[in-house]
C-alpha cells in the first residue's frame, strides 16, 4: 500500500512538472504583448525596461525566475495588475472557489445520488421525472440557468443579493448554479451502476435468502453502484473547487475562474501559470485521494495495487 | 460503505464551515455603484484606464479640478487661474494653505514635483507620461537619460550574472553616453580592445567578474548624478506654496492636464516603498520600482492609515474583484460639508448582472451601461419611460486606420497608399445608416475625428458626406474603375463589443457601393493589438477617447512618428500646421489652425475613417443627486446627495 501510495505521488509530481513546462512553452509562444494594457503605445525603450524588469526578455532566465519561484511557493507578479502579486491573488481567490466549490460538490451529491438511485429503483413516472430533472441539469447551460435564479430570486422576489459575495445569502444562487451540472451526471451514473448492479447475481443471492429488500440495495447494490460516482468525484470537485468562469462571471463572484479565462486572454504568462499549477496540483491530488478510498473500500483495487 | 459517506459528508461540511468564516456582512455606503471590472491600479502614476482613474480623482487633489458640469479646470489644491508669464512659457501654481493629506500634514509644491517626477519614471511607465515629458522644459532629456541608463544597467547586470545578451542589448552598450567607459573597463579586463557588439559568448563568460565591477561603477555614477539631473528639469518647488512650472513649448491647455489624475501629489511616505540596491533608491537595472502593495489601505502599527492621499475621500478597503470602499478623508477643507460620506465601487464583471443589481436596487449609479441589449435601454432612455436611463454623448470615436505607409501589406499591393483610394472609401461609407440601423443606440454618426461640440471653443470642420458616386469617381481616377484592379481588401477588427457587426456591415456597403471585394479578419483583443502594432492590415478598426480639453488630444495621433500613429500617416503639410499651432499666441487663430489641420488630415487626404461617436447610457437611481453626465464620464462624488 505504501509503495502504491508513494508511486502515485511520485507520477503525480511527473505530470504537475510536465503541465508547468507545457504551460511555459505555450504562454511565451502565444503572439501579444502582455506589457500593453490599453490603447496606447508604449515608448520602446520603457517597454525594454519593463521588459528587463519582469525577465521577459530572455525565456531561459524568465523560466528559472519562475521556477525558483514555484520552489518558495511564489508565483511573482502579475502584468495586469501591478499592485498584486499572484500569490495574493490566489490566496484571495482560492478560499472563495473552494467555499463555492465544496458547497457546490455537496448539494450534487445530497440532489444526484439519491435521485439516481431512486430512479434505478423505481422505473415508473417518478423514474421518467428523475431522468428529465437529470437530462435538464446536464442541456441546460450555467449562464441561462445562473440568470434565470437571478431574475427569479434577486429582482423579483428579493430574498438574494444580485450577485457579490461576502454574505451567507449570496451563497445559494451560485451553489445551485453550479452543481445543477454536476448533480445530473451524479445522478446518471448512480442509476446506470445501480441498474447493472441489480442485475449482479450476488443481489439475487442476497434476495433469495431471504434479507429484506431495503437492507439489499442500500447495503449490497449501493456500494458497487457508488464506485463510478466515487471516481468522478475526484476530477469533478477539483474541477468545482478552482471555479467556473460563467458561474463567476454571473454572480460576480471573486473567485479563480474568471483568473483562468482573463490572464490568458491578457497573456499574464505568471497569473496564467499560477493558475493552471493549482489547477493541475488540485486534480492530481484529488484523483490521489479518490483512488485511495477506491482501494480502501473495494479491496480488488487495492489487490491489484499490491502486484 | 456508509462510513465512507458519512466521511466524506462531514470532510465537506467541515470545509463549508471553515470556508464560511470568511464571510461577513458589510455596512451599506452611502453610494454603492457599478465597477465593472476590478481596477487595474491604484497607483495615479500608471493609470489609463477610466473605472482607475473615476476612482483616482476622488481620492487625490491635483492642481486643478475639472468641473463636471462644463469640463473647465477650477480651483482644487492650487488657486485658478494660475500666473502666466508674457511668453506663456513660465506657469506659477499658488498652492492654497488648507490642503492636507489624509494623515493631516499640509500638502506642498515639492509632493507635486514627486508626484510628477514618478510619472517620467522608465520604471513607471506611465501611459500619460507625456503630459510632462512633451511639455515641461528637460523633462523628456531626463527622461531619455534615465532609459538609456536603465538599458545598459540591465545589459551590464545581465552580463555579470552570465547571461547572454543579444545583438539588440550589446548595441546599447556602444550607443549609451556611457559606452566609452564601458569600451575602457573592457579593455583593461580583457587587455584588448574589442567593440562591444563584436562580444562572443565565451568572451562574456570569461569577463563575468569584471561585468560585476563595471556595472557596479557605471550604477554608482548613476546613482550620484540623478537628482543634479532632474534639477534641469523645469519642475521648481519654490517654497511649500508656490510650484513654478517652465514649459519648452506653449501649452495653453495645461490647466486642463493639471486636473487630471495622473498628475497627483505623492506624500513623502511613498518614498519607503521603494526598491533599493547597493544602498540607491534604484533596483539593480537602474529603475525606480516600489513595493506593489503601497496603494492597498493598510493601518500601521502607529495607527497611520496607508496610502496617504489627498483628495476628497481615502481609500479604506480594496476587496481584490469585489470592491474598493473610500471614506471621507477627515482633514479635507471640505470634509463637513460633503454629504456623500462613503462610497463603494462594486466589481461586476456581468453587465447583465449589473444591470440586474442596479434595477434591484442594490447599486445606486451605474457609469456605462453595457448590456448586449443596449440598443432596448437606449431606447427606453430616448421614450422618457426610464429618466435614469440618461444617454450622455461621449469625446471619443470609433473609427478605422487606413494603412497609408506600407506599400504591400501580406504579399498583397496596398491601394490606401493612394489618397484618393482611401478618399474614395470614406465616401462611400453611409455613417448615418451604420449609427441608426446597426448600432441603434444613439451613436452619432462620425464625419471628423473630434467629436463635434464636447471640446469647448472648437469649430469643427465640414466632414466627409456620404457620396458614394464622387468616391466612384475618385476610384476611377485612380486607376480602379468600377473596383476593377482592386486587391482584396483586408479588413481587421477587435472582436469584441459591437465591432465585428459594425465592420460587417461597413465591407457591405463598400461591396454594394465601389464593387470592393472585402476580407474581414476579426481578432482577439491581444492578437488585434500585435496586427495593428506591427501595420499587418489594410484597414484597422481603433478607438480614441479625448484625455483633455483641447483638439490636440486627438490630432497628435495623427502626426508622423507619433507612437500612437498606426496609419502611418506623414504628412508634411499637416505636421506643420500643428506646429504652428504649437506656437500660436492668439487662441481663436490656434483654433483655426487646427480646424484646418482636422481638414487636412480627415477630410482631404482620408488618413482615418471615422464611423461613429460614441454615446453612452449612465444609470443614476432616482434620489442621487450631484452626479452630471458629461462627455468624460468624470463623476467627483464629493458633491452628490443621495436621498433613500
Amino acid at each position: 500500500m505504501i509503495r502504491y501510495v508513494m508511486r502515485r505521488v511520485g507520477l503525480g509530481v511527473l505530470t504537475l512538472a510536465c503541465v508547468y513546462a507545457v504551460t511555459f512553452l505555450m504562454t511565451v509562444s502565444v503572439p501579444g504583448n502582455p506589457l500593453q494594457s490599453s490603447e496606447r503605445r508604449l515608448a520602446p525603450e520603457v517597454e525594454a525596461a519593463l521588459r528587463a524588469r519582469y525577465d521577459v526578455d530572455h525565456n531561459g532566465r524568465y523560466f528559472l525566475q519562475l521556477f525558483s519561484g514555484l520552489m518558495r511557493l511564489d508565483f511573482g507578479p502579475t502584468f495586469q495588475y501591478p499592485d498584486w502579486s499572484c500569490n495574493e491573488i490566489l490566496a484571495q481567490a482560492l478560499p472563495v472557489s473552494v467555499l463555492l466549490g465544496l458547497s457546490a460538490m455537496l448539494t450534487a451529491v445530497l440532489i444526484g445520488v439519491p435521485l439516481g438511485a431512486w430512479s434505478a429503483v423505481r422505473r415508473g413516472v417518478a423514474g421518467a421525472a428523475a431522468t428529465t430533472l437529470a437530462l435538464l441539469g446536464t442541456c441546460v447551460p450555467t449562464f441561462i440557468t445562473g440568470a434565470c435564479l437571478l431574475l427569479c430570486f434577486g429582482v423579483w422576489l428579493k430574498i438574494a443579493p444580485v450577485g457579490g459575495w461576502g454574505t451567507i445569502s449570496a451563497l445559494p444562487l451560485p451553489t445551485i448554479t453550479l452543481a445543477l451540472p454536476f448533480a445530473a451526471y451524479i445522478a446518471r451514473l448512480t442509476r446506470v451502476g445501480m441498474e447493472e448492479a441489480l442485475r449482479q447475481d450476488f443481489i439475487r443471492t442476497a434476495l433469495a435468502r431471504g434479507i429484506p429488500e431495503r437492507r439489499v440495495l442500500w447495503g449490497h447494490a449501493f456500494p458497487v453502484a457508488f464506485l463510478p460516482v466515487l471516481s468522478y468525484l475526484g476530477p469533478a470537485t477539483a474541477q468545482a473547487l478552482t471555479g467556473s468562469f460563467v458561474v463567476e462571471k454571473v454572480f460576480s463572484v471573486p473567485g479563480m475562474g474568471q483568473h483562468f479565462v482573463n490572464a490568458a486572454l491578457n497573456r499574464d504568462a505568471g497569473l496564467l501559470i499560477a493558475c493552471v499549477t493549482v489547477y493541475a496540483a488540485l486534480v492530481i491530488a484529488f484523483n490521489l485521494a479518490v483512488d485511495l478510498v477506491h482501494a480502501w473500500i473495494d479491496p480488488r483495487v487495492r489487490g491489484e495495487a499490491a502486484t | 460503505m456508509l462510513r465512507a459517506v458519512i466521511v466524506l459528508l462531514i470532510a465537506l461540511l467541515a470545509g463549508v464551515y471553515i470556508a464560511g468564516k470568511w464571510i461577513s456582512p458589510r455596512p451599506r455606503p452611502d453610494l454603492r455603484y457599478v465597477n465593472s471590472s476590478d481596477v487595474h491600479t491604484l497607483d495615479p502614476a500608471r493609470m489609463s484606464w477610466t473605472q482607475d482613474l473615476r476612482l483616482a480623482l476622488n481620492l487625490w487633489e491635483t492642481l486643478y479640478a475639472c468641473d463636471p458640469r462644463t469640463l473647465k479646470p477650477v480651483s482644487a489644491a492650487a488657486e485658478f487661474p494660475p500666473e502666466i508669464s508674457a511668453d506663456g512659457l513660465t506657469w506659477t501654481f499658488r498652492l492654497r494653505e488648507d490642503g492636507r493629506w489624509s494623515d493631516g500634514a499640509p500638502v506642498t509644491a515639492a509632493d507635486f514635483v514627486r508626484g510628477w517626477r514618478r510619472l517620467i519614471e522608465p520604471g513607471t511607465a506611465a501611459d500619460y507620461a507625456f503630459f510632462v515629458t512633451d511639455y515641461v522644459e528637460g523633462a523628456a532629456q531626463y527622461a531619455s537619460w534615465r532609459s538609456e541608463a536603465v538599458g545598459v544597467l540591465t545589459v551590464l547586470s545581465r552580463l555579470a550574472e552570465g547571461w547572454s545578451i543579444n545583438e539588440e542589448q550589446a548595441s546599447v552598450l556602444a550607443t549609451a553616453e556611457c559606452a566609452e567607459i564601458v569600451r575602457r573597463a573592457y579593455a583593461e579586463a580583457m587587455g584588448n580592445v574589442a567593440e562591444p557588439e563584436a562580444l562572443s559568448g565565451a568572451r562574456i563568460a570569461r569577463a563575468v567578474l569584471a561585468w560585476g565591477e563595471l556595472h557596479r561603477r557605471v550604477f554608482e555614477a548613476h546613482a550620484a548624478e540623478l537628482d543634479a539631473r532632474f534639477a534641469r528639469v523645469g519642475l521648481e518647488a519654490v517654497d511649500d506654496q508656490t510650484l513654478i512650472v517652465r514649459f519648452r513649448r506653449p501649452c495653453p491647455f495645461f490647466a486642463d492636464l493639471a486636473a487630471f489624475p495622473v498628475l497627483a501629489p505623492m506624500h513623502p511616505s511613498v518614498e519607503e516603498h521603494r526598491e533599493r540596491w547597493r544602498g540607491a533608491p534604484l533596483t539593480r537595472e537602474g529603475l525606480v520600482v516600489y513595493d506593489s502593495r503601497w496603494t492597498r489601505p493598510v493601518k500601521t502599527s502607529d495607527g497611520a492609515a496607508r496610502p496617504v492621499t489627498n483628495g476628497p475621500y481615502r481609500l479604506i478597503e480594496w476587496r481584490f474583484k469585489r470592491s474598493v470602499r473610500l471614506e471621507v478623508n477627515p482633514h479635507h477643507r471640505d470634509a463637513s460639508q460633503i454629504a456623500c460620506r462613503s462610497v463603494e465601487a462594486a466589481v461586476f464583471a456581468d453587465a447583465n448582472s449589473a444591470l440586474l443589481a442596479y434595477e434591484a436596487g442594490e447599486v445606486d449609479f451605474i457609469p456605462t451601461v453595457e448590456v448586449s441589449y443596449d440598443h432596448a435601454i437606449f431606447r427606453l432612455a430616448e421614450s422618457g419611460d426610464r429618466p435614469d436611463f440618461q444617454p450622455t454623448p461621449l469625446a471619443a470615436t470609433s473609427f478605422f486606420n487606413f494603412n497609408c505607409a506600407d506599400a504591400e501589406v501580406d504579399g498583397r499591393a496596398n491601394p490606401f497608399v493612394d489618397a484618393r483610394v482611401r478618399r474614395a472609401f470614406s465616401l462611400a461609407l453611409d455613417r448615418e445608416a451604420i449609427a441608426r440601423h446597426v448600432l441603434q443606440r444613439g451613436d452619432r454618426p462620425a464625419r471628423t475625428f473630434i467629436p463635434p461640440g464636447t471640446l469647448p471653443g472648437y469649430d469643427t470642420p465640414e466632414g466627409i458626406p456620404f457620396d458614394p458616386e464622387g468616391g466612384r469617381r475618385l476610384l476611377e481616377e485612380a486607376g480602379y474603375p468600377q473596383g476593377r484592379g482592386l486587391p482584396v481588401i483586408d479588413v481587421l477588427f477587435n472582436t469584441s463589443g459591437a465591432h465585428p457587426v459594425v465592420s460587417q456591415a461597413i465591407a457591405r456597403q463598400w461591396e454594394t457601393h465601389l464593387g470592393a471585394r472585402v476580407e474581414l479578419r476579426g481578432k482577439e483583443s491581444k492578437a488585434f493589438a500585435e496586427d495593428k502594432a506591427r501595420r499587418r492590415f489594410m484597414i484597422s478598426q481603433a478607438n480614441w477617447y479625448a484625455d483633455y480639453n483641447d483638439p490636440t488630444t486627438f490630432l497628435d495621433v495623427l502626426a508622423t512618428g507619433n507612437g500612437n500613429n498606426d496609419s502611418g500617416y506623414a504628412s508634411a503639410e499637416f505636421d506643420a500646421l500643428l506646429a504652428q499651432a504649437g506656437t500660436a499666441d492668439d487662441p481663436e487663430a490656434r483654433m483655426r489652425l487646427l480646424k484646418e489641420a482636422e481638414a487636412t488630415a480627415v477630410v482631404r487626404d482620408a488618413a482615418i475613417l471615422p464611423v461613429f461617436h460614441y454615446t453612452s447610457v449612465i444609470a443614476v437611481r432616482e434620489g442621487v443627486e450631484g452626479l452630471h453626465p458629461n462627455s468624460r464620464l468624470w463623476f467627483p462624488f464629493s458633491g452628490v446627495t443621495v436621498r433613500r
